[in-house]
């Protein structure tokens, strides 16, 4: 369930940071550090795994994901383009096009807190997250599995401000402009559009927060789109125009790229564009956080423990396998249900000396289950192949 | 970009080199100097056309089929990549040679951990704004920035789009790459002074990008 608290944006003003630059080679960006951070516990030695330093990529260690709600310093980042600034004036963004009456949103405005906020729990992954484990190599960022992250967001809903707007009739596509510009004229700007029955939907929000903080620059602060249970595509960072329309947007982003194939096709053939689906809800997914691949375990029992989760639906039941034996249900740390988070799982293992491979396959609450492996698309979407890491057990 | 004698000579002999490509062990001592020759000058087209917007890792870590590096390469130039057509030849054979899936990773290629955090937030600030004057600024980005950047900064051949460029709020890094240079940028350290820098800053403080 939504959990719904008022004017919390009140209560969580955009800190004063003291800024200190980063030097080495993220200078570039002009990202900063936040001085006098608390120390807590999840002050942890994990560090990002960089893929791309400009525009900044970096995906979280997967031994990240024994926790419910991953630390907004360990969230992995996917950036197509550079960050835009946002530090010159007061952030806005308009809302425009099919609508009876457009308006302008001011997040850190009192007129913002007119909106009621809600905080929700909900999985935010890259479409492309485990690009790396498809054969034959395709190219993309090659995430493996750390693209991936559970957090709250904290916003209004987009309906509430779509109705404020008024739509007028026709009203069937809702278009999403980032300030993230592209780097050259030529270079087609990230633009997304969500049909208007998931723009409307009550989980569908402009959010201002990030696991209750406000939401760093590089995660899409001051103003991100959040689109539960949808691939991270549709999470626009920085938005700065939203235009109803009656058609999709145009352009590369929404009209040829983020498509599979809707049959499995071998690779290298050519699918015929009506013969492809935009990727938009995610597929079931599991992975092992704990132990790491690779670890060496001493005899006895030891806890194997991940992350589960789905697309529209939560996951509804997590097995493991040790080597060739059988698979063995899992049980979940948490018996409530966030509708669109993970669930962390645990099962403990009696480990015997030896080598040992661990699998760990989810199924949804409308029965579907991971498959061994993926079938293959050209740009490398929706990996959710079985999750299989070995450990080496000797006292 | 002035290409050495001995790549002049052999773009007469493109088709050549480029079916040589497909053997994998070049013996000839002569034939293996040469293409690391080629080689090399194919890395400095990376390096300087490139790296104009994004560092190397990206590519670094990846493993394509020359059909797959030539749908990179032309989707790249396709969004403004400063790659002159005579540079194609170099440039490919520097990534179907290097990062083709026969050759693997090196491990420092892979997991490299990021040293520092990223998740920051910044407030507005009204220090950021430039201390230098617009018009002027203005006047010296058109004389001197706005033949590659464009008269209003948004890109062009072959300079990036510097409007909301996060470089803008930091001015000593500012004043360092104008008078530096970088990639394709010659230095400007002899022809701007850095109060004309500021005013050069201060003027491109005052765009904002519409995303359209």
């Amino acid at each position: 369930m939504l959990e719904v608290m008022k004017n919390t944006h009140a209560e969580m003003p955009r800190r004063a940071w003291v800024r200190s630059v980063i030097g080495g080679g993220l200078a570039w960006s002009g990202v900063v550090a936040r001085q006098n951070q608390p120390q807590s516990p999840e002050d942890s030695p994990v560090r990002l795994i960089v893929r791309g330093e400009r525009p900044l990529n970096a995906e979280t260690p997967v031994t990240a994901f024994d926790k419910a709600l991953t630390p907004t310093e360990h969230f992995f980042v996917r950036t197509h383009f550079r960050p835009p600034q946002v530090d010159l004036r007061p952030w806005s963004a308009s809302v425009e096009g099919l609508v009876e009456n457009p308006l302008a949103l001011h997040p850190a405005d009192t007129s913002f807190k007119d909106y009621e906020h809600v905080t929700l729990t909900a999985v935010l992954q890259c479409a492309g997250n485990g690009r790396a484990f498809f054969e034959p190599i395709v190219p993309g960022v090659p995430w493996r599995k750390g693209a991936v992250g559970n957090a709250t967001w904290t916003g209004v809903r987009l309906r509430d401000v779509l109705t404020r707007a008024g739509l007028k009739p026709g009203a069937a596509h809702v278009h999403f402009h980032t300030a993230g510009a592209p780097p050259h004229p030529r270079t087609p700007p990230f633009l997304r559009s969500l049909p208007l029955d998931r723009a409307t939907l009550e989980s569908t929000l402009l959010a201002t927060h990030m696991n209750g903080e406000p939401m760093p620059d590089i995660h899409g602060g001051p103003l991100r789109l959040i689109v539960p249970g949808w691939t991270g595509n549709h999470w626009i960072k920085w938005v700065r125009r939203i235009v109803v329309s009656d058609v999709e947007a145009p352009g590369l982003f929404q009209q040829s790229a983020y498509r599979i194939p809707r049959d499995p096709a071998p690779p290298g053939a050519t699918v015929p564009p009506e013969n492809l689906l935009p990727v938009t809800e995610m597929n079931v997914k599991s992975l092992i956080a704990r132990p790491g691949a690779g670890d060496t375990l001493t005899p006895g029992p030891h806890d194997i423990v991940g992350a589960a989760w789905s697309g529209m639906v939560p996951v509804a039941r997590v097995e493991i396998r040790i080597d060739e034996g059988p698979w063995q249900v899992a049980s979940f740390d948490d018996p409530t249900i966030e509708p669109f988070g993970w669930r962390i799982w645990r099962r403990s293992w009696e480990a015997t000396p030896g080598a040992h491979s661990l699998s760990v396959r989810a199924s949804d609450a409308e029965g579907r289950i991971q498959p061994e492996s993926t079938a293959w698309n050209k740009s490398g979407y929706l990996w959710n192949g079985i999750d299989t890491i070995h450990v080496e057990v000797r006292s | 970009m002035k290409m050495p004698r001995f790549f002049r000579a052999a773009a007469l002999l493109l088709p050549l080199i480029a079916a040589a490509h497909a053997r994998p062990v070049v013996q000839d001592p002569v034939a293996v100097e040469e293409r690391a020759e080629e080689l090399a000058f194919g890395e400095r087209i990376f390096d300087n056309s490139c790296r104009m917007c994004h560092e190397p890792e990206l590519v670094l870590q990846q493993r394509l089929t020359p059909r797959q590096w030539d749908a990179e390469i032309e989707k790249m130039i396709g969004w403004g990549a400063a790659v002159a057509p005579e540079e194609i030849p170099w440039l490919r054979a520097y990534l179907t040679t290097n990062f083709s899936p026969s050759n693997p990773h090196q491990p420092s290629q892979l997991d490299q951990p990021m040293s520092k955090p990223a998740s920051v937030v910044h407030s507005v600030d009204p220090r950021v704004m430039g201390n230098g004057d617009v018009a002027r600024g203005q006047s010296l980005f058109l004389e001197h920035c706005g033949t590659c950047h464009g008269s209003s900064g948004q890109g062009g051949e072959p300079g990036q789009n510097l409007i909301a460029q996060p470089v803008l709020s930091q001015a000593s890094d500012f004043q360092a790459v104008i008078a530096q240079g970088r990639h394709k940028m010659p230095a400007f350290d002899e022809v701007l002074k850095p109060e004309q820098t500021e005013d050069i800053r201060s003027w491109l403080l005052t765009l904002e990008y519409q995303p359209q």
